[in-house]
């Protein structure tokens, strides 16, 4: 998905459905509307900063182990993420599962968890070793294990990782929908910036 | 104090509430407060007001209140 900056570009953009601007734009919020663009959604960036004073294994009720992408990761992803907007087109179709196999397959590895030896989520995360930060690419927990403490442990668990290698960051960029993801972030300390609005066309 | 005191102290300690809606029917998802993160706070709170560690098995199953009762029974916790 672009980003949509600045109206003098619309020529080279006038064929994409779908855009984020940032969300203090009036103007190209206003633009887009014109041009038949419905709101979708706000995302922040949520970031958690990976202080030595944290105590992030507290949260850490499962235990991590890595893995590669494998058919229980996809499941997982495909039950959690079939009508998010970085996937889903218009209507759940062939097309928003193809988005999300592509998105899946570039996945080198992730933490997961398990409960009674199911994973039971995972969370990939991608460093950045020159910023010290590290981004979190994507998460989900399958819905009948939601309440087992697995969000929990995979976030605090992927931050405590980081931190005993000395990044400083951990990022996550969420719909302001979600609560319970916006709550998870602010358990682990997390600050919010950078608003973006997503459009898509109708 | 009694365990039913020290129980639902838990629960208005886990999600900021009052006994007006404390009832054995109060369940995961009835209020925004009781969502998955919250219920990890309740679990927390839980645990150190018994002085117990509950297997994932009972926080997944610790939907309710009165539910919550029940499994506390496993743990010698009667209210």
């Amino acid at each position: 998905m672009k980003k949509f900056e600045n109206i003098s570009d619309w020529r080279e953009s006038e064929n994409d459905s779908r855009f984020f601007i940032d969300s203090a734009r009036n103007d190209l919020a206003q633009f887009l509307r014109e041009k038949n663009f419905v709101f979708i959604e706000r995302t922040v960036q949520a970031t958690i900063p990976l202080k030595a004073s944290s105590d992030f294994k507290k949260f850490c009720r499962l235990p991590l182990e890595i893995s590669e992408l494998n058919e229980r990761i996809c499941e997982i992803a495909k039950k959690s993420f079939s009508q998010d907007v970085r996937f889903f087109i218009s209507v759940p179709s062939i097309f928003s599962e193809k988005l999300l196999e592509n998105f899946l397959s570039e996945m080198k590895t992730c933490y997961v968890c398990r409960v009674k030896n199911e994973i039971a989520g995972f969370i990939e995360v991608v460093e950045s070793e020159e910023n010290f930060s590290a981004e979190i690419r994507l998460a989900a927990v399958d819905e009948k294990f939601r309440l087992s403490g697995a969000a929990l442990s995979l976030y605090a668990g992927a931050a405590n990782f980081l931190r005993e290698k000395n990044f400083r960051k951990l990022i996550g960029r969420i719909s302001t929908k979600n609560i319970p993801v916006v709550n998870l972030y602010a358990t682990l300390g997390a600050n919010f910036s950078r608003p973006y609005d997503i459009y898509f066309r109708s | 104090m009694d365990n039913l005191e020290k129980y639902k102290n838990a629960f208005k300690e886990a999600f900021e509430i009052g006994d007006e809606i404390i009832t054995d029917e109060l369940a995961y998802e009835s209020i925004p407060e009781w969502d998955s993160v919250g219920h990890m706070r309740l679990m927390a709170a839980v645990e150190d007001a018994f002085d117990i560690m509950l297997e994932t098995e009972d926080i997944l199953d610790f939907g309710t209140f009165g539910k919550g009762k029940e499994i506390l029974l496993k743990y010698d916790v009667t209210i």
